[in-house]
């Protein structure tokens, strides 16, 4: 993956090759401008990649047209960003069942289904509020159901606890932790060691590839094994 | 959703978003749906007015018949093959031989008169004359219409306004502006000067609501005025006998044309007939006219409302990025923008179409002079209304379109952590951008010609007047597009400009440059807008000037003349002809409430007259070389009068007053060298053509000779002039004047006597202070008629000069875009501010003073709309220029922008936009801006 042409032309991704599982979290770490995000907006089909290939669900990204790609944004895969990016003109239930009115789904049966997601998240009674009248977990947990909603296997999550305390991201990480174990898959990008113990799996990134990676049983381990050598 | 595979669920959420967008911008919003309803408003009431002028069939028969059957007039003698068209009597048809003239009768054979052939049916006959009738300042001529108009037969086409009817042939009815004029009340006697003069009783004010209320006019029992009927100044009305057209063709074979109650309201089910009917139809020219106006406009509003959409766009691609993210396609998110256009535009649509229907009705109140074949009715269209409605929505449409297009290729991955990057110019944009202006002004100068053609050759075919006016359209069109292509460019060379003028100014103009995607936009919205008014401008000041250059000046302006050439010859006994000079000065000044009149005599004028063969007539001299420079006419061995055309020809009395009397005429005082050559004995002239070595020649020739010139066509310069009698040469100069006046060549009156010509008192003259009145007119009819009798031999004539009015209008104009700008100006550095509130936090955070963000401000609005201003100035004036440059020659619009106007709408508004915009600069510290 570079960023810019010919001669300004920077590597932002290099030789970057990561499997996830269904039921699996992955964490990505690393310094800013490591190639955390970028990594992520490659996965998730918002960015394609100069070279190599992403593969979601069997279906090869580099391949797909661009409404192809909308439509395994809004039937397989989900973002979860750190500052929540909702639809401010929308309200909560509106945003949830966003993707799947996208995608074509009834109104009465959207509308239930995101009623459902909300439900997963505990916000239920929040359903006709707007954005700007929910507080940043609550928005965040908003943004958990749209990505979840209608049943979709892939969260992609871009520093997911970046604007919340840290009660509230525990319980955010919670959420997503529960929604793997039912079986979604979930790639989040953190700096936080201990957000990112909640994952199966941590992947470290350096100057846009990957240094280091192993099971999240001692990530302070590996946190110390990842540190460039010049630090102390 | 799902339907005919069409997933409806995407346009459903971009409906909601747009909707809810539109109302949480409503200052934006408001500003588009103005946007768009305000040409909506013009068309709207322009196609209220237009169809308001076409008359209903019921409105039609009411307005001609009244309550009657049918109405006819004697208009021929009796001819067979006389028919005519079912609804137009003035449409007909008959028999002609090949040279045009009738072969079933004669022009002046005589008319039958309507009881040959109409029996016993009932006839209300309506004759209209004309009649001197003693007024409250003078003696006035008035239209006096003998017959029962005030009857009920004729309801709805006459109304009583005060008063009653006449109840004998001495008692008359008046309409309210005669009264006025006649300075009488209801039951006061006045003198008709007819068949005899007689005092007639007024006894009611009745209103002909086919002419417009100021409309003076007299009504009179039948024969009252006239003692008789003259068949040819009659219209007859049937107000009991219905007019079938098997009727109508039958009363046509007597020489009679019809109008029929019977055949107007069954015009459908008629059929075919010779002469076809007239079809009630939008004149095919104003269509043509409101069709490209029509498309101007969308152009004008999809610049407009393209700025603020464009703002809005930007405002809501983080919003839109979301939307992609969760798998949105691009035509999701361009419906997201293009459905606030289609709303907007069907708010501002309904908006404008109902406002202008509103406008169109109080336009008609306000311009309606009480006159129903004016304004039939008010005659809103369905038609016309909707299709405003859908122009308006398909304007907000195409005005979304491009920054919808541009949001749904929003960088989403930017956009999502809220980057908002300076769009970068491909290079080649400009150059094409310049090509394009290049390609528009010639596309402008192809539509001057075509409309220069049809005014030189006087088509008036409605495919040709369509084409100039597509053209001339068409070219600032596109000359448009290229500018605001080229615009980006033009804006970094204003940056490297601004450089050296101080840290404001380098900062105000590197944000406008490197901006270009907000400033664009910015900067064709203002440009459209100046376009606009400096077009209307230009146009305006150079058809008004056109109108002046053509303006057939008799005096200077403000001078009321008596010409007494016809009345007063230099055979008329001197004492007797001096006294009546004298009496129409005291008549002329009494009149015209002036202090001085002046008294110019003039030499004898030949006419023709029978006696005046061996009489003998002065006339300067014509210098055919001078007068005639081109064609034909040059030939240096003519000496002939003239060669056509010219007021120098159209009159060549010599005329002999003192210095001051002649500086009266041309209005502003004579050059030293003319007042000397006079007082040395010499002459002067207001032409060249007059001259010749320095020299003014008078030829003297009998009236046999003169006969004998006219009609071998020298006079026109056609011809060899018969030598003169005898002739007189005198040294000339020739005194400037600013426009041509009546006048050939002056001199004194000892002049005059040295050379032997016989003059007379031939014109008054004093001063008039603005168009003449009524009772200034009656005034001058009571001394034509006083001195004259009835061959009314006196001349008169106010000269008011051509009118003035673009200037006022351009100044209007120039607020109108100040206004404009301010609103266009607004909405593009309102998006720049928030663009910008990274960049002034940390000109702040670095010790950047109040002043310097001000000056930022300031630099940054005058650069968006100056560049705008300029643009749209300049451009403005060129379709002016093309038509100019075109048609040239005299005839032609000639190109004269008024610059003081243009010079404030191209500097002076973005002044007042850049000023107000650095005192609208708060001098709080801003906060630091947080990305959502």
């Amino acid at each position: 993956m570079k960023f810019g042409d010919g001669a300004t032309s920077v590597p932002a991704l290099v030789d970057i090759d990561l499997n996830v599982s269904e039921g699996e979290m992955v964490a990505i770490m690393g310094a800013s401008g490591s190639g955390k995000s970028t990594l992520l907006t490659v996965a998730g089909g918002l960015l394609p990649p100069s070279s190599g290939s992403v593969w979601v669900d069997g279906k090869n990204l580099r391949e797909c047209a661009p409404r192809q790609l909308s439509a395994i944004r809004r039937r397989t895969l989900g973002f979860i960003f750190q500052d929540f990016n909702l639809v401010p003109s929308l309200n909560t239930l509106e945003n949830v069942a966003l993707p799947l009115e996208l995608d074509g789904v009834r109104l009465r049966k959207a509308t239930r289904i995101a009623m459902e997601a909300l439900a997963l998240v505990e916000l239920s009674e929040y359903a006709g509020r707007y954005p700007s009248e929910l507080s940043g977990g609550q928005q965040q947990r908003v943004a958990i159901a749209r990505a979840v909603v209608g049943g979709r296997s892939l969260i992609l999550a871009d520093e997911p606890t970046g604007a919340l305390d840290s009660s509230t991201s525990e319980i955010v990480l919670g959420m997503l932790r529960d929604r793997v174990d039912s079986g979604a898959s979930c790639i989040i990008v953190t700096h936080d060691a201990r957000h990112a113990a909640w994952a199966d799996r941590i992947v470290f990134i350096r100057d846009g590839r990957i240094v280091d990676q192993a099971r999240s049983e001692s990530p302070s381990v590996l946190l110390t094994r990842s540190r460039p050598e010049s630090t102390p | 959703m799902r339907s005919l595979g069409v997933n409806l669920g995407r346009f459903r959420v971009a409906l909601r978003v747009a909707r809810r967008s539109t109302v949480q911008a409503s200052g934006r919003s408001g500003l588009i749906v103005a946007l768009v309803a305000l040409p909506v408003f013009g068309l709207s009431a322009l196609g209220t007015v237009l169809t308001s002028t076409i008359p209903s069939v019921d409105e039609t028969v009411t307005a001609e018949l009244g309550r009657t059957q049918a109405s006819f007039v004697m208009e021929f003698p009796p001819d067979a093959t006389l028919v005519q068209s079912p609804n137009n009597p003035r449409n007909v048809r008959f028999e002609t031989d090949s040279h045009g003239n009738p072969t079933h009768h004669a022009v002046d054979d005589p008319r039958r008169s309507p009881s040959d052939f109409l029996g016993n049916d009932r006839v209300i006959p309506l004759q209209l004359l004309s009649a001197t009738v003693g007024t409250a300042t003078g003696k006035g001529i008035f239209a006096v219409l003998e017959g029962d108009s005030w009857g009920p037969a004729f309801a709805g086409k006459f109304a009583l306004v005060s008063g009653h009817s006449p109840r004998s042939k001495s008692q008359i009815l008046v309409t309210p502006a005669a009264l006025e004029r006649l300075g009488k009340h209801l039951g006061e006697s006045v003198f008709i000067e007819g068949s005899q003069t007689s005092a007639f009783q007024i006894v009611g004010t009745l209103r002909d609501r086919t002419k417009p209320s100021n409309n003076q006019e007299i009504f009179t029992p039948a024969g009252a005025v006239s003692g008789s009927t003259d068949l040819a100044s009659t219209t007859f009305y049937l107000p009991d006998t219905p007019v079938s057209w098997r009727m109508v063709q039958d009363m046509n074979k007597s020489g009679a044309v019809v109008l029929s109650r019977e055949v107007l309201l069954n015009l459908s089910i008629l059929g075919p007939t010779e002469v076809p009917a007239d079809a009630p139809t939008l004149p095919v020219a104003q269509l043509g006219t409101i069709v490209p106006l029509a498309g101007f406009s969308l152009f004008e509003v999809m610049l407009l409302a393209g700025a603020a959409f464009m703002v809005g766009a930007r405002r809501q691609q983080r919003n839109l990025a979301i939307l992609a993210s969760v798998g949105g396609d691009r035509a999701t998110l361009f419906a997201v923008i293009s459905f606030s256009g289609v709303v907007l535009g069907a708010i501002g649509g309904v908006i404008g179409a109902s406002a202008g229907v509103g406008g169109a009705w109080a336009y008609m109140q306000l311009t309606s002079d009480g006159n129903i074949t004016q304004y039939p009715g008010f005659h809103p269209n369905p038609l016309v209304l909707l299709s405003t409605v859908v122009f308006a929505i398909a304007s907000g449409w195409v005005a979304s379109a491009l920054p919808a297009r541009a949001a749904s290729r929003t960088d989403v991955f930017s956009a999502l952590r809220g980057a908002l990057r300076p769009q970068a110019i491909k290079r080649r944009r400009p150059i094409i951008g310049l090509l394009l202006a290049a390609f528009g002004a010639v596309i402008s100068l192809a539509g001057g010609v075509v409309a220069a053609v049809r005014l030189a050759g006087g088509l008036v075919d409605p495919p040709t007047l369509s084409a100039g006016l597509v053209l001339l359209v068409l070219g600032p069109v596109v000359m448009q597009i290229g500018a605001i292509m080229a615009t980006p460019a033009l804006l970094s060379a204003i940056s490297w400009g601004a450089s050296g003028i101080g840290l404001g100014a380098k900062l105000g103009a590197r944000d406008v440059s490197r901006n270009a995607a907000r400033t664009v936009p910015a900067v064709a919205a203002i440009m459209a807008t100046i376009f606009f008014g400096s077009f209307v401008m230009t146009f305006a000041a150079s058809t008004e000037a056109q109108a002046r250059s053509r303006w057939d000046y008799w005096t200077s302006p403000g001078l009321a003349q008596a010409d007494l050439r016809d009345w007063v010859t230099p055979d008329s006994a001197s004492a007797s002809a001096t006294a009546n000079a004298l009496a129409v000065a005291d008549a002329m000044k009494a009149t015209f409430d002036a202090k001085r009149a002046t008294i110019l005599e003039a030499s004898a004028t030949f006419t023709g007259a029978p006696g005046s063969a061996r009489d003998l007539f002065a006339m300067p001299r014509m210098n055919v070389i001078a007068a005639c420079p081109h064609g034909i006419y040059s030939n240096p061995s003519l000496d002939t009068q003239g060669c056509g055309g010219r007021p120098y020809v159209m009159d060549q009395n010599i005329w002999v007053g003192s210095v001051n009397d002649i500086e009266v005429v041309i209005g502003r005082s004579l050059s030293t060298r003319a007042v000397s050559t006079l007082s040395h004995g010499g002459a002067i002239s207001l032409y060249p053509q007059y001259l010749r070595s320095g020299q003014v020649t008078i030829d003297w020739r009998t009236g046999d000779q003169l006969a004998s010139d006219a009609q071998e066509g020298a006079e026109g310069g056609m011809g060899r002039p018969s030598r003169p009698v005898h002739s007189a040469t005198l040294p000339a100069v020739v005194e400037p004047i600013p426009h041509d006046l009546h006048f050939a060549v002056f001199m004194l009156d000892t002049t005059a006597r040295s050379i032997g010509l016989k003059v007379a008192p031939g014109m008054v003259l004093v001063k008039s202070s603005g168009k003449p009145t009524d009772s200034e007119f009656d005034g001058l009819n009571k001394i034509n008629q006083s001195l004259t009798g009835d061959q009314q031999l006196i001349q008169s004539h106010v000269e008011v000069g051509p009118p003035s009015e673009a200037g006022l209008q351009a100044w209007a104009l120039v607020a109108l875009c100040a206004l404009l700008v301010l609103g266009a100006a607004s909405v593009a550095i309102g998006l720049a501010r928030s663009d910008g509130r990274h960049d002034v936090f940390t000109i702040v955070a670095s010790g950047g003073t109040p002043r310097l963000r001000r000056s930022f401000n300031f630099w940054q609005a005058y650069c968006i709309a100056g560049t705008g201003a300029v643009i749209g100035t300049t451009l403005g004036t060129l379709p002016v220029l093309a038509i100019a440059v075109t048609s040239g020659g005299q005839s032609g619009l000639p190109f004269t922008p008024p610059l003081v106007q243009l010079g404030i709408t191209a500097f002076g508004i973005p002044l007042v936009v850049a000023l107000a915009s650095a005192i609208l600069t708060g001098s709080r510290t801003p906060a630091r801006p947080i990305e959502r």
